[in-house]
């Protein structure tokens, strides 16, 4: 009985070593992707247009013409 | 029988002891301690100092010899074709700078070696990635770099790869002129970039705001149409109750699209990491105020009956209007510039880990031809995206700092269409930026993204004569009462006047209020001017505020 929990007990730690390992060394991977997400700059061309007033263009022509009921 | 099961017991105690430490010590960090062998060798290094004073000389020589002779065969057995004879010129280096520079490649230790030895000495002082970039260039270049003093050199190496080829190719006389603007500063490159941080919780709420307020806009601006068009046919039947009721349903359409509009900007500043907290908060301060004048007018039109009620409430939210639609195009320029101006600092911090990853690639006598030309290629896209991001901020500035409706309108398109050159430059220099990070990766596996390098911690910024004038200027002026605005700042200039000029003309019910605020001192003639702009402020009918903000410091 003493056996088997040493044995489940030593498991464990070895275990342990390995996650804790993999969560130490950030994948290059994801740190390549950080790169280019952060250099990317779609976003600031998607937020030009969706502020773009265009769609109010002739607000002003038509309260002038209110203005002269 | 009983003492060897005793025994037998005892072993694999001993046995599983000793498994656990060897998990144990495979887990915790360990450390060799050099204290101790340090105190010994610094103290057998005392004894043997004064014993060796009168050998010194010679004992340096040989063994920066013997250590020559090492580094040099190492490297020829790793380069093949490599003369022998090329590489003696740089005999003259001390072990650790010798050891930088043979790093280098075959290629690039051959334009060296083409060098005069003190040319080469002062060259080796430079850090193994920044020569390695040196020693791209022509050898024409390579040579008059070499000339430079110490700290010259260490500006001109710490550039990207676009503005040291270019500089590198003016005259000693203009590089130098062209160094002396230049600052090298320390920085933690986590803290650069983010002016602040913007939980995702609050991030997420602003953009589900943005969208309500998107939508609502959407049908606002269809309800707009509507109402027009059924407006303009009443008119045409002589219907004069139609009229007037449609004409107070516009308005408040009018209004609630306006407010939409300024919500959609208002939470995508909540979201910004690219601004500072104080930016934030007064813009959206300025936000709401302005949401508010436009709530107090939808007041003013559900309470008008008459057709010179509805005229008066038509006339209030056209003059807001106005006003909101230049400061709103102000706020988008602002909310875009800042995280180009984001992108592109990160893309030079970026050029400086990819010249160290390159460098170590080529230490392990890899071929990184291909990927050095696209990085050279990626310097030359950011440099245009930083030129062109620089004039569409000097736009900005202009439009700014004009009253003049047709000149605001003209200069806000100019400021946008080079901010948009930058940004195509910005998305073609990432597109080279994916090709070159999954060649690295092709190339070497074992590179790693993540470690910050020290070249990082470096920024390079450009010197400029700090002049701080900033104007702002809310609602319309003629272009007399610009051209005083326009002589006032050249001389608030000129003069160096630290000063701050708030005037402000607001009518109420038909009656002019102007209000003035001035601290500093100001000169006589800058007086005068603040006089006249006041004096023609008493025939206008709009609302007009003007704030002139002058800080001077040269650096």
């Amino acid at each position: 009985m003493k056996k088997s929990y040493l044995a489940l007990f030593l498991i464990a730690l070895f275990l342990f070593g390995c996650v804790k390992q993999q969560i130490l060394e950030k994948p290059s991977e994801e740190a390549a992707e950080d790169i280019l997400q952060t250099t990317d700059i779609s976003e600031a061309g998607k937020m030009d247009e969706e502020l773009d007033v265009k769609s109010l263009e002739t607000l002003e022509e038509d309260l002038k013409l209110i203005e002269n009921i | 029988m009983k003492s060897n099961h005793k025994w037998k017991r005892k072993m694999k105690k001993i046995i599983s002891l000793l498994i656990l430490a060897i998990f144990f010590i495979s887990i915790l960090p360990t450390a060799t301690p050099k204290e101790e062998i340090e105190r010994t060798t610094t103290e057998a290094e005392i004894g043997e100092e004064a014993e060796e004073e009168t050998a010194e000389p010679i004992k340096k020589e040989l063994t920066m010899a013997r250590d020559f002779a090492e580094i040099k065969r190492e490297k020829l057995q790793k380069t093949g074709a490599l003369e022998e004879e090329k590489l003696d010129k740089f005999r003259v280096l001390e072990k650790e700078k010798l050891k930088e520079v043979m790093k280098l490649n075959e290629e690039k230790l051959l334009k060296l070696s083409g060098l005069r030895e003190a040319q080469i000495k002062r060259l080796a002082e430079v850090k193994a990635a920044r020569l390695r970039k040196i020693a791209q260039l022509d050898e024409d270049k390579i040579s008059k770099i070499a000339e430079l003093d110490k700290r010259q050199l260490e500006k001109l190496s710490s550039l990207d790869r676009s503005r040291l080829n270019k500089l590198s190719a003016l005259s000693s006389e203009e590089l130098n002129k062209e160094l002396q603007k230049i600052e090298i500063k320390k920085i933690d490159p986590k803290i650069l970039f983010k002016k602040r941080i913007v939980s995702e919780q609050k991030i997420n709420k602003a953009e589900e705001r943005f969208q309500i307020a998107k939508q609502k806009l959407l049908e606002s601006k269809k309800e707009l149409d509507v109402e027009i068009r059924l407006l303009k046919s009443a008119k045409e039947n002589n219907d004069e109750e139609a009229a007037k009721q449609h004409a107070k349903k516009y308005l408040l359409r009018a209004a609630d699209a306006i407010i939409n509009h300024l919500e959609k900007i208002k939470n995508k500043i909540e979201q910004s990491p690219d601004l500072d907290e104080g930016e934030a908060l007064e813009l959206i301060k300025d936000t709401n105020l302005k949401i508010e004048e436009l709530k107090n007018a939808k007041l003013k039109v559900e309470d008008a009956q008459t057709k010179e009620e509805i005229r008066e409430a038509a006339k209030t939210i056209n003059a807001a209007w106005k006003k909101i639609r230049i400061k709103s195009e102000f706020y988008v320029i602002m909310l875009v510039n800042k995280k180009v101006d984001g992108i592109i600092k990160r893309s030079e911090q970026l050029e400086k880990k990819l010249e160290s990853i390159l460098a170590e690639i080529e230490e392990k006598n890899l071929d990184v031809g291909n990927i050095d030309e696209k990085l050279t290629e990626f310097s030359e896209k950011i440099v245009e995206a930083r030129t062109k991001f620089k004039l569409s901020q000097e736009k900005f500035k202009e439009a700014k700092s004009t009253g003049v409706k047709s000149d605001i309108q003209k200069l806000i398109i100019e400021s946008k269409s080079l901010a948009k050159e930058s940004r195509t430059a910005l998305r073609e220099a990432h597109t080279i930026l994916k090709e070159i990070v999954k060649e690295i990766k092709a190339l070497d596996k074992e590179v790693n993204f993540e470690e910050e390098r020290e070249e990082e911690q470096i920024m390079i910024e450009e010197k400029e004569e700090k002049s701080k004038i900033d104007v702002e200027i809310e609602g319309f002026l003629d272009s007399s009462q610009q051209k005083l605005i326009n002589s006032l700042i050249k001389d608030l200039n000129q003069t160096k006047t630290n000063a701050g000029i708030e005037i402000e003309a607001e009518i109420e019910d038909e009656n002019l209020e102007l209000k003035k605020e001035i601290k500093g001192n100001l000169t006589e003639i800058q007086k005068d001017l603040v006089a006249q702009l006041i004096k023609s402020f008493e025939s206008i009918n709009e609302d007009v505020k003007i704030e002139i903000e002058s800080e001077y410091e040269v650096s």
